[in-house]
């Protein structure tokens, strides 16, 4: 979690991911250099959902949730 | 059963709606002929889909296609033709891009032996191009494009997203323009202004100016329109058509008669309408020359700016201009780029933005630095450019439509022979080495070929000679005194502007050519 650099109301995120997959994960994040496959699927199940990523990034939340959509982030 | 009227158009797509309005405008009755049902934007949120109810527009087709010659792909080696049959046609699902095609384009020359020539000029359509964007309210800058004209958009252009910002910074500001749209900067007549969600196949606001909400309102009371009916066959005696026939849901065929007829179907099934039409000429054009734009696309990972992706009022805000001309001299082809700032924000994690996201967590993890993970992640997105290249295509004989087989709703199922062009390769090359050129030690990663744009063109292209194409330069199919093709198949070459307001210049044009001074005397 702290590697990722989640919060603590994110940690649930890595629930998605099971005992060796986290230790998977945690062996990639503590060697870096070339990406293995493995290790870019494993983010992409943490990360990948749209609510998940826009937070990663740092967008906020985005204010026009009153229709149907959300709307591309605005400046 | 008969069915009578004066001008008769078959199709009710954003060119036969057009095409209407003028021609009612100029005092004719019309007669519009719709094989879907008149499904409202309502009853299409509410279905979540465009999907028509009547059996026999049930049929999206999907075609063996060669593998590209260079790169990756992201979906199968198949080319989807899949068409709305709707009331309002292929507008109620196109993302709302309305470039004009560059004046060069109109006068290209000939590649492989067949002419790319259009037998019109582009001071020709000019006038047409201007009052299709008035009247479909284009969002646009009128003094920023990539030619010299007259502009007058009637909707100020978007605001540039961070993304296009730098693309500008880094490539010229030349280069970077306000995408036309009939995506809405502002409210305009009722329609509120785009929400940017990038999910235009079925706007969730009705935001998105399609035939439906923009020009069906002004013509619906004044035409009469038959829909549930699928042309089958245009019969003809001595050069002059005289009847349509149509079968409805129930298998009941009718007999259309009418002065003038236009078929304003989609690209593919216009031809393929002519084709089974025994009586028709079969000219040697006919269902050959076919064309879509195929598409890739390029991230690029590099430092020194912040593009924010995700960012941007609506799906797409600026266009990348610098090989719409032309790619280069000893290429063939033109390209335009989108400058995609949405894909990244799109809700379904699917299709490119998974593709970008990975190349963004690959970047992250080559980074060597002793940041936080997130802190990498954060510094890879942010600079990031996801663009998208839109390729002109050529007209090639062997790039065909055909009828696969006529099924027993009446329904003709195409077969589409297209393959991918052979300098795609050379494209991606020279791009990737132009922005090389501009962006020392990028990285640029090729991660995905599309081999079409649901752009259908030239199948029934125009040309002045029958020996050449099928229509002439009026839209007159050649032999035929009153039939007419309205269609993005007439196109002879491609460009690699989006169809759409190409398309309803000549709607325009049409409309005025069959005024009734002409339509007295056939042709």
């Amino acid at each position: 979690m702290r590697l990722l650099g989640l919060s603590t109301d994110q940690a649930d995120w890595l629930d998605v991911l099971d005992d060796t997959e986290q230790s998977d994960l945690y062996r990639v994040l503590t060697s870096p250099g070339e990406a293995p496959a493995r290790a870019v699927g494993l983010l992409a199940k943490v990360l990948s959902p749209r609510t998940r990523l826009m937070a990663f990034v740092g967008y906020g939340q985005a204010s026009n949730r009153r229709t149907v959509c959300d709307g591309l982030f605005r400046e | 059963m008969n069915i009578e009227g004066d001008l008769c158009i078959l199709g009710s797509g954003i060119a036969g709606m057009l095409l209407a309005e003028r021609a009612l405008g100029h005092g004719r009755k019309v007669l519009m002929i719709e094989r879907g049902t008149r499904l409202t934007f309502e009853d299409r949120k509410q279905r979540n889909s465009h999907d028509d109810p009547l059996p026999f527009n049930k049929s999206p087709h999907f075609s063996p296609h060669e593998p590209q010659p260079v790169g990756p792909r992201t979906r199968g080696r198949e080319y989807v033709f899949q068409p709305v049959y709707n009331l309002g046609g292929s507008t109620n699902h196109f993302y709302g891009n309305m470039p004009r095609m560059h004046p060069t384009h109109f006068g290209q020359a000939a590649f492989g032996g067949v002419s790319r020539a259009w037998p019109i000029s582009y001071a020709e359509i000019e006038p047409y191009y201007l009052q299709a964007e008035q009247r479909l309210q284009s969002s646009g800058s009128a003094d920023h494009t990539p030619f010299q004209g007259q502009f007058a958009y009637p909707l100020p252009p978007h605001r540039l997203s961070p993304s296009d910002r730098a693309c500008a910074a880094i490539f010229g500001p030349e280069h970077v323009v306000p995408v036309p749209t009939v995506r809405p900067s502002q409210a305009v007549n009722g329609r509120p202004k785009c929400c940017a969600t990038n999910v235009c196949s079925l706007c969730p606001v009705d935001s998105k100016g399609t035939a439906l909400n923009m020009v069906y309102p002004s013509i619906q009371a004044r035409i009469d329109l038959r829909s549930g009916l699928l042309a089958t066959a245009v019969e003809t005696r001595a050069g002059l058509v005289t009847s349509v026939t149509a079968m409805d849901e129930k298998g009941t065929r009718h007999r259309i008669s009418a002065r003038q007829f236009v078929v304003a179907c989609n690209g593919v099934d216009s031809c393929l309408l002519l084709q089974r039409s025994a009586a028709v000429p079969q000219h040697s054009s006919l269902g050959r020359f076919y064309m879509d734009h195929p598409v890739f696309d390029l991230a690029i990972h590099a430092s020194g700016f912040d593009a924010k992706p995700g960012y941007g009022d609506s799906a797409q805000t600026a266009m990348f201009t610098p090989f719409f001309a032309q790619l280069a001299a000893d290429l063939p082809v033109s390209l335009l780029g989108e400058i995609r700032c949405s894909t990244m924000a799109n809700d379904a994690g699917e299709g490119n933005r998974d593709l970008i996201f990975r190349e963004v967590v690959r970047q992250s993890l080559r980074d060597g630095s002793r940041r936080s993970f997130q802190e990498k992640f954060r510094a890879a997105w942010g600079a990031t450019l996801d663009l998208w290249f839109q390729l002109e295509t050529q007209p090639l004989a062997t790039n065909t439509v055909t009828i696969r087989r006529i099924e027993p709703n009446g329904q003709a199922v195409p077969e589409v022979r297209l393959q991918y062009p052979p300098y795609l390769g050379d494209c991606v090359e020279r791009v990737t080495a132009y922005i090389q050129r501009h962006l020392p030690g990028s990285a640029i990663v090729h991660h995905s070929t599309y081999p079409g744009s649901h752009h259908w063109l030239g199948a029934t292209r125009m040309a002045d000679s029958p020996e050449q194409g099928c229509v002439d330069r009026t839209l007159r199919y050649h032999d035929l005194q009153n039939l007419y093709v309205l269609s993005t198949s007439t196109f002879p070459s491609s460009s690699s502007a989006n169809p759409t307001l190409t398309l309803a210049a000549l709607a325009l044009r049409l409309g005025d050519h069959l005024k009734p001074a002409q339509a007295g005397r056939p042709g």
